[in-house]
């Protein structure tokens, strides 16, 4: 039955060349839009190449500082000291780092050329939460994060860069006119991970006087979800131990928050502002995905309707010999499931094309950055695909379909007979 | 030199495969205050000849003359004009617009005129009187009978005063009775002094008529 | 004429239901769109107040590791002054200025209250210390009166003001209502804490903090000490401005390494302008609002053109008939037209009841849309007129291009086919 369906929803197709090439066209563009979206977001989100840890990643980003007495309050960055005192050994993670990144100036000696690059500091954890392949060289550990050793890791291209065609392991660079030694060089890694992404690395107490400056953003591993409340208790706990040690003072920090959470509401100081920022951002998505479906949804239903009128008489004949009201409703549905499926192939590979020009916009980062194939292939984006599909099909042909299979089969038979 | 003129007329049509000639060689006179009567089987080219009378069609070859002036080449808005002001058409399927009622329907000729709101609702309020249809003025073509709606088609014909009015088949789709209703408006109209040219197949209706001329395969037989 | 194809419409009613909703969804967002874009149009339009073109921010940073060599100057004032000559002899740089939260795009921003004393309000201002090229090399305008000179800077306290967008500057009374002081009455301001008055010696033009942003009135004080930390602009003249960073970087690095403090970049501040409107995200609301009024545009276009494909087919004998009764083919074309811009007019009423609706509330803040800000530039109720006739007009063409084809096609065929059809 179906192949016969398949049969003529084709012909159909071939019958009426325009009609049927403006349904796929709308159809495509709802879903090049919709799908641009849903695919930019997981690239931010789903947790895959050198950030493989996304989905038990937690972070702590910043903290507020109140004065109860004097009324005053600071926010900035999570201070070394506060990380050292209440955050740093947390029994519920499986691994705790710190990250933050700033741009830096590289020379070297008895050379002129400096180039402005960008630069992570990290803790040792770092190196076991992402995935990086080191082409030379192995990261430090802990003990030369306690003695704030000096050592840089470049990426390839940085490498290349700084030491033209030399050898880069053992040698030395200046760093903002400091001289730092070189123990591993790693491949590069796409800006897309934007955490594991730099031109060079550095342990955090390596630069000097860090101890009275911010450590960057905190993360944490949890060995598995569940023990995010565990997480969350101890880093509240921290908190009181502050207050009852700080008198007329209030610490809070801003998380544990989820990576999703984190990406949307990474200005947030609080942890209440953040949940509001979140929210709204929801709504937003949620506005923006019911105009992209409603709006052509509300197209395609116009035209299937006229459509429909059209086939009034064929479908009077249809029922005249035996066919009952839901196989009606499967006929139209599933015709218009074809021009669905089509305009959906289409749209996902133009979503493509939108996000590989439109990098900067829709994945914050700059227009050389590669993005890697799996990050655009993977199952959730070809389930999204089909939902949206059978979504735009059903709101668009579900009326008319509806009423198709309700007609009455005199009205229809006789209806061109004015 | 009648009111129409047709001169040599040939018409043709043709699909991808299939060439069918329709018209070959016609030639007509119609003289005017006539009442002719086109007869013939189906598929014999009656109506398209009214339709080339009517300005509704081009001929392949040959010319239309109506009231004197050469119709080939005519430019659209030319036609336009001479379908408003000098003919009036009735067709088999009435072709009432749906989405109007009556009323608006017998005013559709004098919109494409310059004549105020007011002139063209009494016009066809006394048109409507004159096919004794007054008291369905604000009815919609869906809610009359088949008789009805042909009065009506002709009040819409005759609005703007026509020299001639085009009929075809104008009793096909109704009964004896009410068939014979439309007649009687058109032999009334025919007095008046209008020029009728009717498509049947009716010999009935045929024979009532001043003149009849016979089409067979295209092509004039008597 | 019109009267006729409004009966058709409310005749055919049901048929038209789509269309006319898609109208009114497509204005409601098409407005808004127009909204936040006029907005940004006429922010753009009015200028910021500081020239930025040709000019520079020269940043230094401290070494982190410093031991003063033999013989090296320490003195801080003589540090300073051998660093100005060496700028202002690299060929090309018109002016130096020093400042501390002035200078536009650079990210620090101060704001204070300050006395007026002879109604002893209370003014709440942008504050900014800058020495006195620093009007120089903004190109602003001075209204009325002097810049400081050096000797202001050792003696007195004298200050320059700038307005808001009327000249004025702003201050709540005792029934919080918004009230304004000319600058051209004022004299002085008091600092009670001090004891000390700040006589006013000069008015300059208005200035925002940014193209979006609204005429904040300033305070200018003159900066007395001056620091390699601060603010550093130079204005390069224009046939000099070519590559001027790399060069300026790569040879004045050597000659810039003063002290503990080295050359540490040189950035234009129209790059600084660019990075803070991408971060402020205003480039995104941008895109995304183009974005989506192409994508509600293209749909618009191809639900009208196939709506009306058919309305024409299944109006096939209707437009015979019509041909039949004299109509001519530009009658037809014109009645489609006129449909089309009548359904528009219908569903635009409609839309522009919601739209101002919407507006009074919260709902574009609550779903995080991009919302203009009509008090910054001053608009008023005649932005609603604009953004009626703008989104009206805009649709009116889009429609009528894809009403266009099918009612070509509509009128070619000869009307003895269009009747045939039955």
């Amino acid at each position: 039955m179906l192949r016969i369906y398949y049969k003529q929803a084709i012909e159909m197709l071939k019958q009426n060349k325009f009609i049927s090439a403006i349904a796929v066209i709308g159809t495509a563009l709802a879903i090049m839009m919709i799908m641009a979206i849903i695919v930019s977001d997981n690239i931010k989100i789903i947790s895959l190449g050198a950030e493989p840890n996304r989905y038990r990643t937690y972070y702590v980003t910043r903290a507020v500082e109140r004065d109860t007495v004097k009324g005053s309050w600071g926010s900035g960055l999570v201070s070394y000291e506060r990380y050292r005192d209440y955050l740093a050994d947390l029994q519920t993670p499986e691994y705790t780092t710190v990250t933050s990144w700033s741009s830096v100036s590289v020379s070297r000696e008895g050379h002129s050329e400096t180039l402005n690059l960008g630069m992570r500091t990290t803790g040792a954890d770092y190196w076991k939460i992402y995935s990086f392949r080191f082409v030379e060289g192995k990261p430090w550990g802990e003990e030369e994060v306690q003695s704030g050793v000096k050592q840089v890791i470049l990426s390839e291209s940085t490498a290349r860069e700084v030491f033209k065609g030399e050898k880069a392991l053992g040698q030395e660079v200046l760093l903002n006119s400091v001289p730092y030694h070189v123990v591993a060089i790693v491949e590069d890694v796409s800006k897309i991970y934007d955490m594991a992404n730099s031109d060079l690395w550095i342990p955090y107490s390596s630069i000097d006087g860090y101890q009275q400056r911010g450590v960057g953003t905190l993360l944490y591993i949890l060995k598995n979800n569940e023990d995010l409340p565990a997480l969350d208790r101890e880093i509240r706990e921290a908190e009181k131990r502050y207050d009852a040690q700080h008198e007329n003072k209030v610490l809070t920090f801003r998380g544990p928050a989820k990576h999703a959470d984190y990406r949307l509401s990474e200005q947030a100081s609080e942890n209440e502002r953040a949940i509001e920022i979140i929210r709204v951002a929801r709504r937003k998505s949620l506005f923006i995905f019911l105009i992209l479906l409603l709006v052509p949804a509300i197209n395609l239903s116009g035209l299937s309707l006229s459509r429909m009128r059209k086939r009034t008489e064929e479908i009077g004949v249809r029922k005249a010999f035996g066919a009952k009201r839901h196989v009606i409703l499967i006929q139209v549905l599933f015709e218009n499931l074809i021009t669905s499926l089509l305009g959906g192939v289409i749209g996902l590979l133009l979503s493509y094309g939108i996000i590989y020009r439109m990098k900067h916009w829709l994945l914050g980062v700059s227009e050389d950055s590669f993005i890697p194939f799996n990050a655009l292939i993977s199952w959730p984006v070809l389930l999204s695909v089909v939902v949206v599909c059978i979504l735009l099909n059903l709101l668009s042909a579900g009326i008319p379909a509806y009423r198709a299979s309700r007609m009455n089969i005199v009205n229809s038979l006789t209806q061109n007979d004015k | 030199m009648g009111i129409i003129q047709l001169e040599g007329i040939s018409k043709i049509y043709r699909t991808k495969e299939v060439e069918t000639v329709a018209l070959e060689n016609v030639n007509l006179e119609v003289k005017e205050k006539e009442f002719l009567s086109v007869m013939g089987p189906s598929g014999c080219g009656k109506s398209t000849l009214l339709n080339l009378m009517g300005l509704l069609d081009v001929p392949a070859e040959g010319r239309v003359l109506i009231n004197g002036t050469d119709t080939t080449g005519m430019k659209d808005g030319e036609m336009a004009e001479f379908r408003n002001e000098t003919l009036g058409f009735v067709f088999q399927s009435f072709h009432l617009i749906n989405s109007l009622n009556v009323l608006d329907n017998v005013e559709l000729p004098l919109l494409y005129r310059k004549s105020s709101d007011r002139e063209r609702r009494e016009k066809a309020k006394a048109v409507l009187e004159k096919v004794g249809l007054s008291h369905r003025m604000r009815h919609f073509p869906s809610q009359l009978s088949g008789g009805q709606s042909q009065r009506v088609a002709i009040a819409r014909a005759i609005i703007g005063n026509p020299k001639i009015i085009l009929a075809d088949e104008p009793t096909g789709n109704l009964d004896s009775r009410m068939g014979g209703e439309i007649m009687e408006l058109l032999f009334k109209l025919n007095q008046e002094g209008t020029t009728i040219v009717m498509v049947t197949h009716d010999e009935h209706i045929a024979e009532s008529t001043e003149r009849i001329v016979r089409f067979f395969d295209g092509r004039r037989v008597e | 004429m019109i009267r006729h194809i409004c009966k058709i419409i409310w005749n055919e009613r049901k048929a038209n239901g789509w269309i006319l909703v898609e109208f009114i969804v497509v204005f409601c967002i098409l407005w808004f769109c127009c909204d936040y874009l006029s907005y940004i149009v006429r922010s753009n339009s009015e200028p910021v107040g500081f020239d930025i073109d040709h000019t520079y921010q020269i940043q230094m940073s401290r070494k982190t590791q410093y031991e003063p060599q033999e013989g090296e100057e320490t003195d801080h004032n003589a540090l300073i002054q051998t660093f100005v000559n060496r700028v202002k002899q690299y060929p090309g740089v018109e002016n130096i200025a020093f400042s501390n939260a002035a200078a536009p795009y650079l990210g620090s921003l101060s704001r204070s209250s300050m006395q007026y004393l002879p109604d002893s309000i209370w003014i709440g201002a942008r504050i900014r210390y800058v020495t006195s090229e620093f009007f120089d090399v903004f190109k602003m305008k001075l209204e009325s009166g002097r810049i400081f000179n050096w000797e202001d800077k050792a003696e007195s306290w004298n200050v320059i003001v700038s307005g808001n967008r009327n000249g004025c500057f702003e201050y709540t009374d005792e029934d919080k209502k918004k009230m304004e002081l000319p600058l051209s009455k004022m004299k002085a301001f008091y600092n009670d804490y001090e004891k000390r008055e700040y006589p006013i010696i000069g008015v300059v033009n208005p200035t925002k903090e940014g193209s979006y942003s609204y005429y904040d009135p300033g305070i200018y004080y003159p900066l007395s000490q001056v620091d390699l930390n601060d603010e550093i602009v130079i204005r390069v003249s224009p046939h000099a401005d070519k590559d001027f960073a790399e060069r300026f970087t790569k040879e004045m690095r050597e000659q810039l390494d003063l002290g503990p403090y080295f050359l540490s970049s040189v950035i234009s501040l129209q790059k600084r302008k660019e990075m803070i409107l991408n971060y402020s995200g205003i480039t995104g609301n941008l895109n995304s609002i183009y974005a989506i009024s192409s994508f509600l545009v293209i749909n618009i276009f191809l639900g009208l053109i196939g709506t009306f494909w058919y309305r024409v087919q299944s109006r096939r004998s209707e437009i015979g008939t019509r041909i039949s009764m004299g109509a001519s083919k530009k009658n037809v074309k014109r009645m489609l037209f006129g449909e089309t811009l009548i359904l528009l007019f219908i569903a635009s009423f409609v839309a522009v009841n919601i739209c101002l609706n919407i507006a009074q509330t919260d709902f574009l803040e609550a779903i995080g849309l991009p919302e203009s800000q009509r008090d910054y530039i001053g608009a008023g109720i005649e932005q609603d007129f604009i953004n009626y006739f703008v989104t009206y007009l805009f649709l009116a063409v889009v429609s009528l291009f894809a009403v266009w084809y099918p009612a070509r096609q509509a009128v070619s065929v000869p009307p003895a086919e269009a009747l045939r059809e039955e």
